[in-house]
């Protein structure tokens, strides 16, 4: 439960840091979807975030796992040449947002792997 | 640990380790590996004034900002002399370019200025270089 609680922890943090991105600085993108994306990836966090703590299976860390890793290749992705949607960003700008969200993303991830390799699947009684 | 269980560990450490090796690589690249600007333009100049006109500059001083990843005004008459001020009032970095390399600033930070004297007439077409679809136009008269 400790390693869920730290997993749900990122993930809120992860969309906190998004939503704040999208109200202060990139809802005003001008290209389309581009902006909503920041708030979609907010609202995903803070969704998947509730799935780790509210549903027990085991697999349910694969939803932190699969924002995280989005976002993580999103993030790359709006560094390169080609842009995410035509949208590129340069090093660690904005700062300190970009360099706290991809080290925040980088622990969930790997919390959500470590979760994923220690889990057991429930031994049947008898 | 089953086998199905076991090769979903082994995707998903696969593909953490990808994700964050391309993020870092790509924010360290792109920090890095962009050209800098001309060695003359390498500090921000930071100019105050309180005469300025948004949008005209007949007489010597006119101020664009940059926010909302856009600039205001987005087109600038200036008389040819003037001295035209940046001031970058966005979270994020931007810059000023031409592609004939009339205007290369440095990246400006979050509230950096930058300052350019215009005296050729003609018309500039400036743009970010960071966020490309951001351009400008400052019509320099006699």
């Amino acid at each position: 439960m400790v390693l869920r609680s730290l997993i749900a922890a990122g993930s809120v943090a992860l969309g906190l840091i998004h939503l704040r991105l999208y109200v202060t600085t990139y809802r005003d993108v001008p290209i389309e979807n581009l902006g909503r994306s920041f708030l979609l990836n907010a609202l995903a966090a803070l969704a998947a975030a509730a799935v780790v703590l509210i549903v027990s299976h085991r697999w349910a860390v694969l939803a932190p796992l699969a924002v995280a890793n989005a976002t993580l290749f999103a993030f790359g992705l709006s560094r390169t040449d080609r842009g995410i949607m035509g949208f590129t960003e340069r090093g660690w700008t904005p700062s300190p947002d970009a360099a706290m969200a991809v080290f925040i993303e980088i622990i969930t991830a790997m919390l959500c792997v470590l979760a994923l390799a220690s889990s057991r699947r429930p031994r049947p009684a008898g | 640990m089953s086998q199905s269980s076991r090769g979903t560990v082994i995707v998903a450490v696969v593909t953490t380790f990808a994700c964050s090796g391309f993020a870092v690589v790509a924010a360290v690249n792109s920090a890095s590996g962009r050209p800098k600007p001309a060695a003359e333009s390498a500090a921000p100049v930071v100019v105050e004034s309180t005469s300025a006109v948004p949008g005209t500059a007949g007489a010597g001083v006119a101020e664009v900002s940059i926010a909302g990843f856009a600039f205001e005004p987005s087109a600038l008459e200036a008389a040819a002399g003037s001295t035209v001020t940046w001031t970058n009032r966005d979270d994020v970095t931007h810059n000023i370019f031409t592609s004939d390399g009339i205007l290369a600033s440095p990246d400006l930070e979050s509230g950096d200025i930058y300052t350019v004297t215009l005296d050729k007439p003609g018309t500039i077409t400036y743009y970010c270089d960071i966020h490309q679809y951001m351009r400008g136009t400052i019509a320099v008269t006699p």
